[in-house]
């Protein structure tokens, strides 16, 4: 099944905030707006808006405000992507060549600083000031956490703490905020959007998991990059992590630099491939999962309870 | 406010300024950003009638504008170039992001959401000029010079409707655009090339000059792309000049203010002063 089937009954809501996101990027610069709508081409889950919506359905729902706090979420990821293509030289993103390769590093920055200034603009739709607050804190921990990925790369002393501390930043943190903003954004109780924090928060560590697990489960087709891209890159994931359990395997992956050839990693992917890393991951990710729909449990009984569940299943089981 | 209480509060702000941007890996790694304080002097304009030193939540909004700004010129130094180290790069395109996130909380922490969406306007305005320039899609001269003057001005400019005061606009704009203009000579005479010099010589010169080599001294190319910046700097520093002798616009004591800050605009009957007194 389709992560978008599992949200139908959102698809109007869904195409308005697809059409205002095309608003948003127009640009009195037609390369700006040129280079902003080749991302927004290139696709996505919309997993923050898809959050963002389901739990605004807690409190007074109504699109024309939720909306914007959708857009501004949606717009943040797309510009953190455009900044992240240059920071690592990526070519392709979704199968689709990346900003900074298709024009140049100059063009990505002035394009993600201006997506970036759009989701602001819409963000300040929302004149809830703990919103505002919420939220930038979100994005300054956000970037302590990519300095902090890059301070530690290819730093093989990592523990796991530092692990979940990193993907925390990196990704469960802005779909936690996306769950609790849609909640404040339409009025909804403190302890229900507390809980659609906590919610997002264990989604978004499942989800970020799994990422990890498929960069090295995965076929390069699937990815649209090669496997074992973010260990190339220095970057320790947790199943990397649980295979330097073995001594073995931690010698080969330990001698893993930027300029390894492709035969090397993928020859280190084996090995660990070759360890219970792999399940041992899935299993941490499972217990995510589980704190997850516990949060749920907490929640009203109805059609939005039980999508949050199936996307939070989704999450937990998808292949690529 | 007095000059003497200017440079207390410009002091107060570079200082708050110099917190926000602490960062002990970043500093490991890149270079300090530059903090400019001809910007803090302009954005303290608004506040210059007032008496006595700015209140906390004044000095945080004039600081997120200068934490813009810093963020905004953290992203131009990011190149095209694959000889930059990966490390340096991927850190200036964090730095900037983390910089412009810090002018989001602080502003979201004083509750000042109109704030927020002025200056979020301005960086938008800032971008929009930049790629405009350094794609060099200009008619002529004149356009090429308002979309430098949006990419100078656009924040102080915001912040300036935002306080309600547009008093200064018009002098501040060329002030900026004139540093800007100095700044561009300079490289010019480096023989470094920017994304404005690349635009000015494509609107200015003929494209067999363009194509003969801008940056190498002597050349033709470069003597005219040379003269062409003298005749712009000369033209807005008339202008400044013109503004800082409209009494009605820029009152005594701040009149001071920016002569103090600006020893390249004096006007020209000061400039004849102090050669006649040797």
């Amino acid at each position: 099944m389709k992560l978008n089937r599992l949200y139908s009954f959102l698809k109007a809501d869904i195409e308005e905030i697809e059409k205002e996101l095309e608003v948003a990027i127009q640009s009195d610069s037609s390369l700006l707006q040129e280079a902003s709508l080749h991302l927004l081409q290139a696709g996505g889950k919309r997993i923050r808006p898809v959050f963002v919506l389901l739990s605004a359905k807690y409190g007074v729902y109504d699109i024309n405000v939720v909306k914007h706090a959708a857009v501004s979420l949606e717009l943040m990821h797309m510009a953190s992507l455009v900044h992240d293509d240059v920071i690592d030289d990526a070519e392709l993103r979704r199968g689709k060549p990346t900003i900074k390769a298709q024009w140049d590093n100059r063009v990505a920055m002035y394009t993600g600083d201006y997506i970036f200034a759009r989701a602001l603009e819409y963000m300040t739709h929302i004149r809830v000031p703990e919103a505002h607050r919420i939220l930038s804190h979100t994005l300054v921990e956000l970037c302590k956490g990519e300095i902090a990925q890059i301070q530690d790369k290819y730093r093989y002393d990592q523990h796991l703490r530092d692990y979940l501390l990193r993907i925390k930043r990196k990704t469960a943190l802005l779909i936690a905020v996306s769950c609790q903003l849609g909640a404040i954004s339409s009025g909804a109780p403190e302890e229900v959007h507390k809980r659609l924090f906590n919610f997002g928060y264990n989604v978004g560590m499942s989800y970020q998991i799994i990422d990890d697990i498929l960069d090295l489960t995965s076929t390069e087709e699937e990815l649209g990059k090669p496997a074992g891209s973010d260990l190339w890159q220095g970057n320790i994931t947790l199943p990397v992590l649980y295979a330097m359990d073995d001594p073995e395997v931690k010698e080969k992956i330990i001698r893993v630099r930027e300029e390894s050839s492709l035969g090397e990693i993928q020859a280190v992917i084996e090995a660990i491939r070759g360890t219970d890393a792999i399940e041992r991951s899935y299993a941490l990710s499972k217990r995510y999962l589980d704190r997850a729909l516990e949060d749920l449990d907490h929640l009203p009984a109805n059609k939005v309870k039980r999508t949050l569940k199936n996307i939070a299943n989704y999450i937990g089981k998808r292949k690529y | 406010m007095k000059f003497i209480d200017c440079n207390h509060q410009a002091n107060i702000i570079h200082q708050y300024v110099e917190e926000q941007l602490h960062h002990s890996y970043l500093k490991e790694y890149i270079d300090h950003p530059y903090i400019d304080r001809d910007r803090i002097h302009f954005l303290l304009l608004p506040f210059a009638e007032a008496n006595g030193d700015i209140s906390l939540e004044e000095v945080q909004w004039i600081s997120t504008a200068m934490l813009l700004q810093i963020a905004l010129d953290t992203h131009e130094k990011v190149t095209n170039s694959e000889f930059d180290p990966l490390k340096e790069r991927q850190l200036t395109v964090l730095a900037g992001v983390y910089f412009s996130s810090l002018y989001y909380k602080i502003l979201a922490e004083t509750d000042e959401v109109d704030l927020i969406a002025i200056l979020a306007k301005a960086i938008k305005e800032v971008n929009e000029s930049k790629i405009s320039i350094y794609k060099g899609d200009h008619a002529d001269i004149t356009a090429l010079m308002k979309t430098l003057r949006k990419r100078e001005a656009s924040i102080i400019s915001n912040f300036f409707a935002f306080m309600d005061d547009s008093r200064w606009e018009e002098v501040v704009s060329d002030v900026l655009v004139y540093k800007k203009l100095i700044q561009e000579r300079s490289s010019l005479e480096e023989t470094e090339t920017t994304s404005f010099l690349q635009a000015l010589a494509k609107v200015s010169l003929p494209s067999a000059m363009r194509e003969s080599g801008l940056l190498k001294k002597k050349s033709e190319g470069h003597r005219h792309l040379l003269s062409s910046l003298d005749r712009l700097i000369e033209g807005v520093k008339a202008a400044v000049h013109r503004n800082m002798e409209d009494g009605g616009l820029v009152a005594p004591n701040l009149k001071k203010i920016v002569l103090e800050l600006l020893p390249y605009a004096e006007p020209r009957e000061m400039t004849k002063l102090y050669a006649e007194e040797g």
